[in-house]
């Protein structure tokens, strides 16, 4: 017993070490592990722990140089958008691992970061971060090819490509942009070369490092090339004649010979070429798999679901929704992409509302294979098909998972949003599906015919073509069965709701809530249904800070400022009696991945809420990651705030003012010159329940006396009246 | 980073909020500050006015470099954006007039064929010490929502109270003699004249750029700049004597050009946010 036991133990270790993510239960992609020290120093630290020196450049210029490299990558690991120790990042790390099996010391110096991005790239940084996006994993067919992505980027590093590149343009300054392009072409030859020499090396085969090129040059597209199931929306209750859809082909455009004059990479072609004789003289060797394939496509698999993820993050539905058709080929019952669907839904439906339609469709210009069957079915429909589809496809997803918070969450706002179109009504909308309609219309027309029949038993007459012309006997045609109108397929979409009184009692209660606060609002805080918001506790995000005083990056001062920022809204937030949790710098330090991990969320969030313009209420596509925040953190109020310090707000308003009153020079010069240095800022309050922006204050005014006008509005933000629920 | 703050905003922008717009929610302010008037502007303009000047060599009018005094304003805030308000302005001024100016210095022929002066009142004011007070309802208005701090501007339509003070010397002539020709002699006499309580009253325009730097949460600095018009020939409020109405009309006119030398002003103080 002891020892099964102990076996029992020994491969649960197993099966957590090596566990799969459950796809239904798939979120997004996450950090996981301990933190890594690049994520938790800080700039200056970075800066001062780097005696590299280079005899190139003077003093101030490597100061310059190590300022910007280190502050942009510092950027770009707390964007929100890169992950350590999670998947994709262990296998590509993996890889790296087989690449440089001969050079250890070298792989140890490497990190390996995933960042979430559709964007196909993967670049390294002076300090040995390479980083591949989930975009570029998505597209791959095999670990070759991601084995010379990742030589390529090491070459750049083991190069010194970036520093290189510095030196040249600080030695070069009267070159122009080409020939500053065409020295980062040479580089990127000289990087694919030694790539392919590493990666045949290692074993991969030269065909598919020679394909990785296709890759790039099909990036655009979806990771899959599938033609679209005509009856992918068919259900028992909605039915989308196969005319709906274009039977019109759109090829692929393949320009691999494009003007590379202006771009810092060469073009594919060009590319190709170079690398040819190279890597043909060992085509049909080595291995498109060093590891394991399971594991690739698994890795895979995990980045083409991010980017679902990111696309409805980014407002691209179409997109989203051609990406969720690819990966209902294999996962035809996931909740993931149940719940996906149905985001992708409520986001076409609020496009529709707020007329953005171009913003979450694809242009037609950009129409290109099987995809674009999808894309302009989605671009050609209209309001009312858009709410029967979205409310069709919600209301299926939400028979299959009737315990989902979050799908019932996108019913109620569906119908909110649809509830706030203006003089918004059902008349249109049949009570009976498209099948029933048509059976109907057949019986009413055979009923017709015997009718006929009867008439010209009765009266021994056949009508003329005259008689016929004049719509002798048409009458009862055309009030009967001459409606049904296949292209309007979408108004027997929704029967089973049109007969649903409790449905449409709802929907009549969001009407009139919608009112109420319409009204309410255009009384501006003097309605006695105001009430203030009680808050106990807030997650502050770190502030987004702009300077702009001066034209060199002046880290000193941008710390100072955000050190002063955070003292501020803590002090004016503390005021209130109301906690603070913040999600900055030093709580990754206590908090560790965790934090890092909540960090990365809301900052999804705001970049959903900063994605669909002018839509103060959402469901976000991380619903369950930021309940789960909530749950933890014991807060629904999320604070962002945004400062940016400017210096020509005051000319700008002294030749404003000028304008308008030029009279009174003298005193416009004397104000306008004491408020020369501006100061804006916006604060935004979300619930992150509701997903719902509750408040926001964007302000402009003087830096003298700055402080205290943040503290003001934040003081404000807080005091705003809400509607009582 | 700084690229979603930005487009956060702007995305969020127009969301219409119900909070308040006032700093800190409040909505009464009081401003109370030193107003320094310097007088140099318009100065040249004075002398074209319908007076002419006896001593050609003589012709120079001074006005006081500056003039000084206090004020005080209250404010209240309709909206962020929008308040009414009134300014209430003490100015103590020295209005001196150096120069021997008479009425008029032409001449006409009497009907025995000698010259006649149009006017006999010559005369020579030495300064005037005068309290200006400004009364001027307002209208506020920033172009961010925060008032009252940041830049605000102000129209307002008041009217200003200028009281003589102290008394003042002038000479003029004790009536028309004539030579043997039946031209006329100057008899110049002095007398000294108290002008305590003559008192003038006029419209004025009031443009203001005011700019509060707030300092804590119930008060901030200021400083001011405010464009100020004289609307002329309006009706004279005098308590002066019925016996000398030329004169008092004339120290009344003196002290109405004087007082439209002084275009703008300057301020600076302090406001405490009340309620």
């Amino acid at each position: 017993m002891k020892k099964i036991s102990s076996i029992i133990f020994l491969l649960s270790f197993y099966l957590v070490g090596f566990a799969q993510i459950d796809m239904n239960q798939f979120q997004t992609i996450q950090a996981s592990g301990d933190i890594p020290s690049d994520f938790t120093t800080t700039v200056q630290e970075k800066i001062n722990n780097d005696h590299s020196q280079n005899k190139d450049l003077t003093k101030e210029e490597q100061e310059e140089f190590k300022k910007n490299i280190y502050f942009s990558v510092d950027q770009l690991l707390h964007s929100g958008q890169c992950v350590y120790g999670d998947p994709v990042s262990l296998y590509v790390q993996s890889v790296a691992k087989r690449l440089l099996k001969d050079k250890p010391n070298l792989f140890k110096e490497l990190r390996f970061y995933t960042i979430k991005s559709n964007v196909v790239n993967a670049f390294s940084t002076k300090q040995g971060i390479v980083f591949i996006t989930t975009g570029f994993i998505a597209q791959l067919s095999n670990e070759s090819q991601l084995a010379f992505a990742l030589a390529h980027e090491i070459s750049h590093y083991t190069e010194h490509h970036v520093i290189k590149k510095f030196v040249w343009s600080k030695t070069n300054e009267d070159a122009n942009v080409e020939s500053f392009h065409g020295y980062s072409k040479e580089q990127e030859f000289d990087a694919d070369k030694l790539a392919s020499k590493m990666c045949l090396k290692a074993g991969y085969s030269a065909n598919q490092l020679y394909n990785v090129f296709d890759v790039l040059m099909f990036s655009h597209l979806p990771f899959n090339e599938i033609k679209f199931d005509k009856k992918y929306f068919n259900t028992s209750l909605f039915f989308v004649p196969e005319n709906e859809f274009t039977t019109k082909t759109y090829p692929i455009k393949m320009d691999d010979d494009w003007d590379d004059k202006s771009s810092s990479h060469p073009n594919i072609r060009k590319r190709k070429e170079e690398i040819r004789p190279l890597l043909s003289k060992h085509f049909g060797e080595g291995k498109a798999f060093l590891g394991s394939k399971d594991k690739f496509e698994e890795v895979r698999m995990y980045a083409r679901f991010e980017s679902v993820r990111l696309n409805i993050l980014n407002n691209n539905m179409s997109r989203a929704l051609y990406q969720i058709f690819l990966l209902k080929r294999k996962y035809p019952n996931n909740y993931t992409l149940a719940r996906w669907e149905a985001h992708v839904w409520l986001g076409l439906l609020k496009a529709k509302k707020n007329n953005i339609w171009s913003k979450v469709t694809v242009a037609a210009r950009k129409f290109e294979g099987e995809s674009a069957t999808l894309y302009k079915y989605i671009k050609d429909l209209n309001k009312d098909a858009v709410v029967a589809q979205a409310l069709r496809t919600i209301e299926d997803e939400l028979t299959k998972y009737p315990d989902s918070k979050e799908l019932k969450l996108i019913k109620q706002k569906a119908m909110k949003t649809i509830a706030s179109i203006s003089n918004w009504s059902w008349t249109k909308y049949a009570n009976k599906t498209f099948e029933e309609a048509i059976t109907e219309q057949q019986k009413k027309l055979a009923k017709y015919n015997e009718k006929q029949h009867d008439i010209l038993d009765k009266n021994d007459h056949v009508l003329t073509k005259y008689e016929r012309i004049k719509g002798v006997g048409a009458e009862e045609k055309t009030t009967s069965f001459a409606k049904i109108d296949s292209s309007n397929y979408y108004y027997y979409g929704i029967s089973d709701l049109m007969n649903d009184e409790a449905f449409l009692a709802q929907f009549k209660k969001y009407q009139d809530e919608y009112k109420a606060r319409e009204e309410a609002k255009e009384k501006k805080g003097k309605d006695d249904n105001l009430v203030a918001m009680n808050i106990q506790k807030i997650l502050v995000v770190d502030p987004f800070i702009e300077y702009n005083y001066k034209s060199k990056l002046d880290i000193d001062k941008l710390n100072k400022i955000g050190g002063e920022l955070s003292t501020n809204i803590t002090t004016a937030i503390s005021k209130r009696n109301i906690d603070i949790q913040m999600v900055n710098r030093s709580s990754l330090v206590s908090g560790g991945t965790k934090s890092f991990n909540f960090h990365n969320t809301l900052i999804s969030l705001l970049q959903e809420f900063a994605t669909i313009k002018g839509e103060f209420s959402i469901v976000p596509v991380d619903y369950e990651l930021i309940q789960d925040i909530v749950k933890e953190t014991n807060t629904d109020k999320l604070l962002l705030s945004y400062v940016s310090y400017d210096k020509y707000g005051g000319s700008y308003k002294a030749v404003y003012l000028f304008l308008l009153y030029p009279f009174a020079v003298p005193s416009q010069l004397m104000v306008s010159t004491a408020a020369n240095k501006t100061v804006t800022s916006a604060f935004v309050l979300f619930d992150m329940s509701q997903g719902k922006v509750q408040a926001t204050r964007t302000n402009e005014y003087s830096k003298a006396g700055s402080k205290w006008m943040l503290r003001s509005e934040l003081y404000n933000l807080l005091n705003t009246k809400i509607i009582a629920p | 980073m700084k690229k979603l703050g930005f487009i956060l905003i702007i995305a969020l922008l127009s969301f219409n909020s119900l909070s308040q717009d006032t700093y800190f929610g409040k909505n009464l302010t009081v401003s109370i500050g030193g107003v320094l008037r310097p007088a140099f502007i318009y100065q040249h303009a004075v002398l074209k006015e319908g007076f002419d000047f006896l001593d050609k060599d003589f012709n120079k009018m001074k006005v006081a470099p500056f003039s000084y005094g206090f004020m005080a304003s209250l404010t209240y805030n309709i909206s962020g954006r929008h308040g009414i308000g009134v300014d209430v302005a003490f100015n103590t001024d020295r209005l001196q007039l150096d120069s021997k100016i008479q009425k008029s210095n032409q001449y006409k022929k009497d009907f025995g064929g000698s010259n006649v002066p149009k006017h006999s009142n010559v005369y020579s004011l030495q300064s005037i010490k005068a309290q200006t007070m400004c009364i001027i309802p307002k209208y506020v208005w920033s172009i961010y929502s925060s008032l009252p701090v940041g830049l605000v501007q102000s129209v307002g339509i008041g009217f200003n109270l200028t009281t003589a003070k102290g008394s003042t010397t002038r000479f003029r002539t004790s009536g028309i003699n004539y030579d043997m020709e039946g031209n006329v002699i100057d008899d110049y006499r002095y007398y000294q004249y108290d002008l305590s309580g003559v008192k003038v009253m006029g419209v004025l325009l009031d443009y203001s750029v005011k700019l509060n730097f707030p300092i804590s949460r119930f008060m901030a600095l200021y400083i001011e700049g405010s464009l100020r018009i004289q609307l002329p020939n309006m009706p004279f409020i005098t308590n002066y004597d019925e016996s000398n109405t030329d004169l008092a009309t004339d120290i009344k006119l003196s002290m109405m050009m004087n007082r439209g030398t002084y275009l703008w002003d300057l301020r600076a103080g302090v406001s405490f946010f009340l309620f």
